[in-house]
């Protein structure tokens, strides 16, 4: 489709802003519903597991059951010894199975899409934003508070170095020690094992990443999420990923206000940062068509100057 | 090729839950630490610890190692007063302790004891 994007825009020009039914079904508005349903899943499922006592017959499955870090932690005991360890059943491995699956083809896709802990800290930011856009003195403090946080951005960006110091001490942790060293100190398992929490670090994690949300966009998978880089890395290899025409962008670097892990989309060829969770709030929010898009190709590929249409314009007397 | 950003969820919620619902179909989806993936009840074997699971009372290890609950609570340092028809899980968590804790100490009386 040459000359226009799969969107049905002309490349480079100015995308229109639908109106009516046409701008409920907006790209976040369908990502929303997806994440909305998962969360909601996950909560019914700790909501049962906390009601109905264990042993009963209609006793309901944990929703640990359905994380998938749980599986790259029962891996190397798995691998050795052909057991798992506790807290992990076969569910984990196939949770794991299609977290790194969909990371091969779509890359973070699990972060942006589905991940419950993730839409759990959107939310969170979701409720800053609304006090943002009722209330001015809020709206006045966010401002003033992002403009002094420039001098925090070296510290941002040692910090995000954390998932990885998390990940290695994980998995070193449960191959010396064969049990999931991590649980205690997890905040999701916190969460989802909240009517039974006791004052413990797992607690105030999870305290303190609630807090951080309201502040900061998605603090747990920025800073210290274990998953994060492995899906991160296996999405290196990825043939989706989204990519920026400089030709057609106009350098008005809203996507980059808009990423929500502070990425340099507006100077980039091609998305290929771990920290991307291919929210796709960056090629939403792009006024000009076709300047970002989800291209499919090679990973090891160059990315390609499309064919602009070009106005000619003759000179009188040329 | 340019991907439609709606095909693209579609096509990351059809990975993800035809993975899950795969392996259910082909009965490799198993969430339960009460029965094995065959279907079997799981029982405390005496020469694997790990088979002592958070969801057991101090009644059902105390018969299958041959421990009274009071040397229990005495080798744990647990208040005596613990009610042995107890889930495991909920006396550790109470005082602040991990099942593994107990297998730990199992693992060690009946090393002793050998």
């Amino acid at each position: 489709m040459e000359g226009s994007t799969e969107m049905g825009v002309q490349l480079g020009a100015i995308k229109r802003k639908p109106k009516g039914l046409a701008a409920l079904w907006s790209i976040q508005n369908a990502r929303h519903l997806v994440q909305a349903g998962f969360l909601a899943t996950i909560v019914m499922m700790a909501v049962r597991h906390a009601i109905v006592p264990e042993g009963a017959a209609n006793a309901p499955v944990s929703p640990e059951a359905y994380c998938p870090f749980g599986g790259i932690e029962a891996l190397y005991t798995w691998i050795t010894t052909g057991k798992y360890i506790h807290h992990a059943h076969s569910s984990n491995f196939v949770v794991l199975i299609g977290v790194l699956l969909s990371a091969l083809f779509l890359k973070s896709s699990f972060c942006g899409w589905i991940c419950p802990f993730g839409t759990l800290q959107e939310l969170l930011m979701g409720v800053t934003r609304f006090f943002e856009r009722r209330f001015k003195p809020v709206a006045r403090f966010a401002r003033a508070l992002k403009a002094r946080a420039k001098i925090l951005e070296p510290l941002d960006r040692i910090l995000r170095w954390g998932k990885y110091v998390v990940l290695a001490y994980f998995l070193y942790g449960t191959i010396l020690v064969g049990r999931m060293v991590f649980r205690p100190y997890d905040p999701y398992v916190t969460a989802l094992d909240i009517a039974e929490a006791t004052l413990g670090p797992g607690l105030i994690i999870l305290g303190a990443v609630v807090v951080l949300s309201f502040f900061v966009e998605r603090p747990w998978c920025r800073y210290a999420c274990p998953l994060s880089p492995v899906i991160g890395l296996v999405g290196k290899l990825a043939p989706v990923k989204i990519e920026r025409t400089a030709s057609l962008c106009k350098g008005c670097n809203i996507c980059e206000t808009k990423c929500p892990m502070n990425l340099p989309v507006a100077t980039a060829d091609r998305i290929t940062a771990v920290d991307c969770n291919n929210c796709l709030k960056c090629i939403d929010t792009c006024p000009r068509g076709g300047a970002l898009d989800l291209v499919l190709r090679w990973p090891w590929s160059r990315p390609r100057v499309p064919q602009v249409p070009q106005l000619v314009v003759t000179l009188p007397g040329k | 090729m340019r991907v439609n950003p709606y095909a693209y969820g579609i096509l990351a919620l059809v990975i993800f839950l035809g993975v899950i619902y795969g392996a259910r179909a082909a009965g490799l989806w198993h969430t339960s630490d009460r029965v094995t993936a065959s279907g079997e009840a799981v029982t405390i074997d005496v020469n694997d610890v790990d088979t002592v699971k958070g969801w057991m009372t101090v009644n059902d290890v105390s018969r299958a190692f041959n421990i009274p609950p009071a040397e229990i609570y005495a080798g744990l340092k647990l208040p005596a007063d613990t009610p042995p028809e107890k889930q495991l899980k909920e006396v550790m968590r109470a005082n602040k302790m991990e099942v593994d804790d107990l297998r730990e100490w199992l693992k060690k009386r009946t090393r002793t004891i050998r």
